[in-house]
């Protein structure tokens, strides 16, 4: 019994002491590129799903739009000056490196 | 993660083992986070950080049982709108495994980092999140106070108070003189005061239309100005008065006995007095020690972190993010973006600077609405405009976007509202 207990405890320690190792960081796959939950790309598409939404009603829904479709329409609106809408307004605030992301990011994966 | 880890670490032994671990692994395993205030910024947090870190012990703090929402209440004080269609409950949080606590948070410990409740129940955590909204300065205008508030509504804080104000406009006769009375900058929903001034002369012109309305503003503008200004003309001609600061508009005193609003040159008497109070972050935050002098809460505009006290976070109206506004809209986004913040700190990565975004719709009318949008830099922990970005809806609206911008924000509200509730 008490020898079990013991083992028990030992491999609990070892167990814990090596997952350690893998930092939470890694097990949700955060990188400073990519499509990380935690990454930059990833606090740059919050601002995108309180009018587009994650499925369901919104302006304009994003679903089913390719990466590419996602990136035409952003630079559209990013370069259309006379366009008054608030998605023309906002646009002129992205580079378009930031919209390449956030397009790969939202765009639906083949 | 290994399930076996996992499983571990909820027994007593992966716990006395903790106390040798890295910092790392046990505040990421065990992490302990109390999210304070169900509203736009609370309930989104929460969402997010119980999705971004699923082993997390997420717990939110909201004393009532249903959130009601000031975005489109202006829409129900107009009678054109359900206040049900405003009302959300928290079901889908807990469904989530959110621990839903319903009660008030009476105080906070940053020291022993913990919360305490109203119902005597102490909460710890390892990271605070408070979204705690607004709350009304009694003291800061002569004859204001609490017992005031069924004589002249604030409907600043949207439930019974909204659907008071509209059954005093149901009741007032035709001819009656409405008061709206503005508080001095900030405040929760800079064009909220104007778009219910719209949205009331809308309701007028059809029921009551020898009534007038009289804007008493402590601003000398305000936001959307030109915008709101021509519509009033277009649209109501001359029901709408605005009485700004340059011409002595702000209320000084307000006494409802007689139904009457001082200013420091006019006395004007009104049917029904709607008295936008002044405000400051809501009154947790001051026990919390997270809001300064001024009554709203400094933080570090990359993490949310309070410059005051660190451990807690803070989003939402309470916060002094200026040029973003008090809106639902940056309340819900400054949220999510403090939740990937917070994983990050707990994962030991720093937190990173990004670009937010704003846009807030008001109606001018049933069928008409007009915007304002900004996009926002947090580099050095500050908020920044990003110069050539933002802006409101151009004057010469010639292609009809006022009739889309209606649309769009119905759109925006459902999208919104079930992002933050499910
Ligand atoms: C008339 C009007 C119209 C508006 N229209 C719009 C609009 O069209 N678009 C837009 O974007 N914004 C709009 N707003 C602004 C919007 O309502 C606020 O910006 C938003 O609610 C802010 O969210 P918050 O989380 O900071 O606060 P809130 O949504 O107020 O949430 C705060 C929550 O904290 C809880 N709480 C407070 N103290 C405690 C405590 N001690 N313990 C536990 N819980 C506590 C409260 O019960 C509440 O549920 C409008 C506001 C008004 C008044």
């Amino acid at each position: 019994m008490k020898f079990r207990s013991a083992l028990a405890t030992l491999s609990a320690v070892l167990l814990v002491a090596y997952s350690a190792s893998s930092t939470l960081a890694e097990e949700q796959g955060v990188s400073e590129a990519g499509h990380a939950p935690l990454g930059s790309t990833a606090a740059l598409v919050v601002s995108c799903s309180g009018c587009h939404g994650e499925g369901g009603r919104a302006i304009v829904s994003l679903e089913g739009l390719s990466a590419d479709d996602i990136e035409a329409r952003f630079l559209m609106y990013r370069r259309t000056t006379a366009g008054g809408s608030s998605m023309h307004r906002m646009a002129r605030g992205y580079t378009e490196e930031q919209i390449r992301l956030i397009a790969d990011y939202l765009g639906r994966k083949p | 993660m290994s399930v076996s880890r996992r499983q571990l670490l909820a027994s007593g032994l992966a716990l006395s083992a903790g106390l040798s671990l890295p910092r790392l692994a046990r505040a990421t395993r065990s992490a302990k986070l109390v999210v304070l205030g169900g509203g736009f910024g609370g309930a989104t947090a929460a969402r997010y950080l119980k999705r971004l870190l699923p082993s997390a012990e997420v717990s939110l703090v909201e004393p009532n049982e249903e959130y009601v929402s000031c975005p489109f209440s202006n829409l129900v004080i107009s009678g054109l709108r359900d206040l049900s269609a405003q009302t959300f409950r928290y079901d889908a949080l807990s469904r989530e495994g959110i621990r839903v606590v319903r009660a008030m948070a009476t105080d906070v410990a940053a020291a022993s980092r913990t919360v305490t409740l109203s119902t005597g129940d102490k909460l710890p955590f390892d990271r605070l999140v408070m979204s705690p909204g607004i709350s009304f300065r009694w003291d800061a205008l002569e004859g204001y106070e609490e017992s005031v508030v069924q004589a002249m509504p604030h409907a600043w804080k949207a439930g019974s108070q909204t659907v008071l104000l509209q059954q005093q406009l149901k009741a007032m006769p035709d001819g009656g003189v409405v008061l709206i009375s503005v508080p001095p900058a900030p405040f929760r929903c800079p064009p909220g005061p104007y778009e219910r001034a719209s949205l009331i002369a809308h309701y007028l012109k059809r029921e009551k239309p020898r009534s007038k309305l009289i804007l008493l503003d402590s601003n000398a503008r305000f936001s959307k100005q030109p915008l709101f200004t021509a519509a009033w003309q277009t649209h109501y001609s001359s029901m709408v008065e605005w009485r700004g600061a340059s011409d002595f508009g702000g209320v000084t005193r307000v006494d409802a006995g007689t139904m009457q609003l001082h200013t420091d040159f006019d006395v004007e008497r009104g049917d029904v007095i709607n008295v936008i109070p002044p405000q400051q972050a809501g009154e947790i935050a001051q026990r919390a020690g997270v809001a300064d002098a001024t009554g709203w809460c400094p933080v570090n505009a990359i993490s949310f972190e309070s410059r005051l006290v660190p451990g807690i976070h803070v989003v939402g109206d309470a916060t002094i993010a200026a040029p973003m506004p008090k809106s639902a809209f940056a309340a819900n986004q400054q949220a999510k973006v403090c939740a990937i913040q917070v994983a990050r700190l707990l994962s030991d990565l720093a937190p990173q600077a990004t670009t937010l975004a704003n846009t807030c719709y008001s109606y001018t009318t049933a069928e008409t609405a007009i915007s304002v949008s900004g996009v926002y830099r947090s580099d050095d922990g500050n908020f920044q405009n990003v110069s050539g970005a933002g802006g409101m809806s151009p004057a010469d609206d010639q292609s009809g976007l006022a009739a889309r911008e209606a649309i769009q924000a119905v759109d925006w509200f459902s999208a919104i509202t079930r992002e933050t509730f499910g």
